[in-house]
C-alpha cells in the first residue's frame, strides 16, 4: 500500500520525468521539469552507437561441427593408418630397423671420479630400445640369419668379381692386340 | 519446425534488440561508469548475456527494460568485482580500470565538452540518484519496476529521483 506522501510524489515525477509536457504544472513539477530536459539534453548530446557485438550464434557454431568432426576422423585414421603399417612393417619386413645403441657408463658405486673418467675397462652396450620377450630373441634370430645370408652373398659376389676381372682383364689385352 | 528456426528467430530478436537499444544500453552505461571504454566493454557483455539468456526471456516487460536490468547488474558485478567495498558513488573507475585506448578522433570539441558537463553533472548525484534518473531516462520502466531493479522500496526509488533531479539544478543555474 502506497501511503499518500509517496503517491503524491509518485504523481509528481511522473508528471516531472513524462514525455508531454504537463499541463497547469506546479512550481515545483516546472523546476524539476527543467533539470530533468537539461539532463535529457547532456545524454542525448553524449550518445554514441555502441560497437557491433560480437556474438557467434549457436546456429553458426553448429555448423562448424561436421568439419571439425571430419577432420578428428581424417585425423584418427591416419594415425590408425601409420600404426598399422609401423606395426605390419615391424613384423613381415625383411630389413629389420636396427635398433639404436648408446654406450652408457655405468656410474659406479665409489665416489672416485677418477675410475669414472676410464671407461674403457667398464663399458657395455646398453640397447635402450630392446625388451625381454620372444619377439626379441625371432628378431635377433632373424637378423643374424639375414646377416649370414649377406655374408654368403658377399662370398658368392666375390667369386663374381674375380670372373669380372678376368674379363676385363681380357677384354684389355684384346684391345692392346697383345692377345 | 526444425531446430534452426527458433535460433534464426533469437538472432534476428537479438539484433533487433541491438538495433533499437544498443545506443540506449550503452548511454546508460556511459552515464553510469563514465567510461567510453568501459561502457563499450559492458555492452558488448549484456548483449552476450541476453543472448545466453535468451530462453528464459519470456516477454516480460519490454526489451529494453531487460536488457538494462542485466547492464544495471553487470555494473554492480563488475563495481563488486574490482574492490569489494567499492562504491558507485567515489567508484573511480579510472583507478580500477586504466583507460585501454584514447578518445577517438571523432569526438569533437563541441561534443568534448557535452561530456565533460554530463561528467559534472553525473558527480553531483549519488549512485542511486544516478542509476534511478538513468533508468528512467533511457528505459520505459515505471518507477515500481525500477524500485524493483534497485531493490528498495518504492519511495526511496522516488525520492533518489526528486533529490537527484533538485541537485542537477546546480548545472541550470551555472
Amino acid at each position: 500500500m502506497m501511503n499518500e506522501s509517496t503517491e503524491e510524489l509518485l504523481a509528481t515525477l511522473e508528471q516531472v520525468t513524462g514525455v508531454d509536457a504537463p499541463e497547469d504544472a506546479s512550481e515545483e513539477v516546472a523546476m524539476l521539469r527543467e533539470s530533468w530536459l537539461a539532463f535529457g539534453q547532456l545524454l542525448d548530446a553524449t550518445d554514441e552507437e555502441p560497437p557491433q557485438p560480437v556474438v557467434q550464434p549457436r546456429s553458426v557454431r553448429r555448423a562448424g561441427l561436421p568439419v571439425r568432426f571430419i577432420a578428428a576422423l581424417a585425423a584418427s585414421l591416419l594415425i590408425a593408418f601409420g600404426a598399422w603399417t609401423f606395426l605390419n612393417r615391424g613384423s613381415n619386413s625383411n630389413n629389420p630397423v636396427v635398433a639404436p645403441t648408446e654406450l652408457r657408463v655405468p656410474v659406479p658405486a665409489t665416489e672416485d671420479v677418477a675410475e669414472v673418467e676410464k671407461p674403457s675397462e667398464s663399458m657395455e652396450i646398453v640397447d635402450e630400445f630392446a625388451w625381454e620377450d620372444s619377439f626379441d630373441e625371432n628378431l635377433a634370430a632373424t637378423s643374424q640369419a639375414i646377416r649370414s645370408a649377406q655374408a654368403g652373398w658377399s662370398g658368392s659376389n666375390r667369386r663374381y668379381s674375380v670372373l669380372l676381372d678376368q674379363f676385363e682383364q681380357f677384354d684389355e689385352e684384346l684391345s692392346d692386340g697383345s692377345l | 519446425m526444425t531446430a534452426v528456426e527458433p535460433i534464426a528467430a533469437d538472432t534476428e530478436r537479438l539484433t533487433h534488440w541491438f538495433d533499437q537499444h544498443g545506443a540506449a544500453v550503452r548511454g546508460y552505461l556511459r552515464g553510469l561508469v563514465r567510461r567510453d571504454d568501459v561502457a563499450d566493454d559492458i555492452t558488448q557483455d549484456v548483449f552476450r548475456r541476453a543472448w545466453q539468456a535468451r530462453a528464459n526471456y519470456r516477454e516480460q516487460g519490454t526489451p529494453r527494460a531487460f536488457l538494462l536490468r542485466i547492464a544495471d547488474r553487470l555494473v554492480i558485478d563488475r563495481a563488486r568485482k574490482n574492490r569489494p567495498e567499492f562504491q558507485l558513488d567515489e567508484m573511480g573507475w579510472l583507478a580500477a580500470e586504466p583507460p585501454d585506448r584514447l578518445p577517438t578522433p571523432t569526438a569533437g570539441v563541441i561534443e568534448k565538452e557535452s561530456r565533460q558537463e554530463l561528467d559534472t553533472a553525473m558527480e553531483l548525484l549519488t549512485s542511486s540518484q544516478r542509476r534511478v534518473l538513468l533508468l528512467r531516462f533511457y528505459s520505459d520502466m515505471s518507477f515500481a519496476e525500477i524500485a524493483e531493479t534497485l531493490d528498495c522500496p518504492l519511495s526511496t526509488a522516488l525520492s533518489h529521483c526528486r533529490r537527484g533531479l533538485l541537485a542537477l539544478r546546480q548545472i541550470i543555474s551555472e
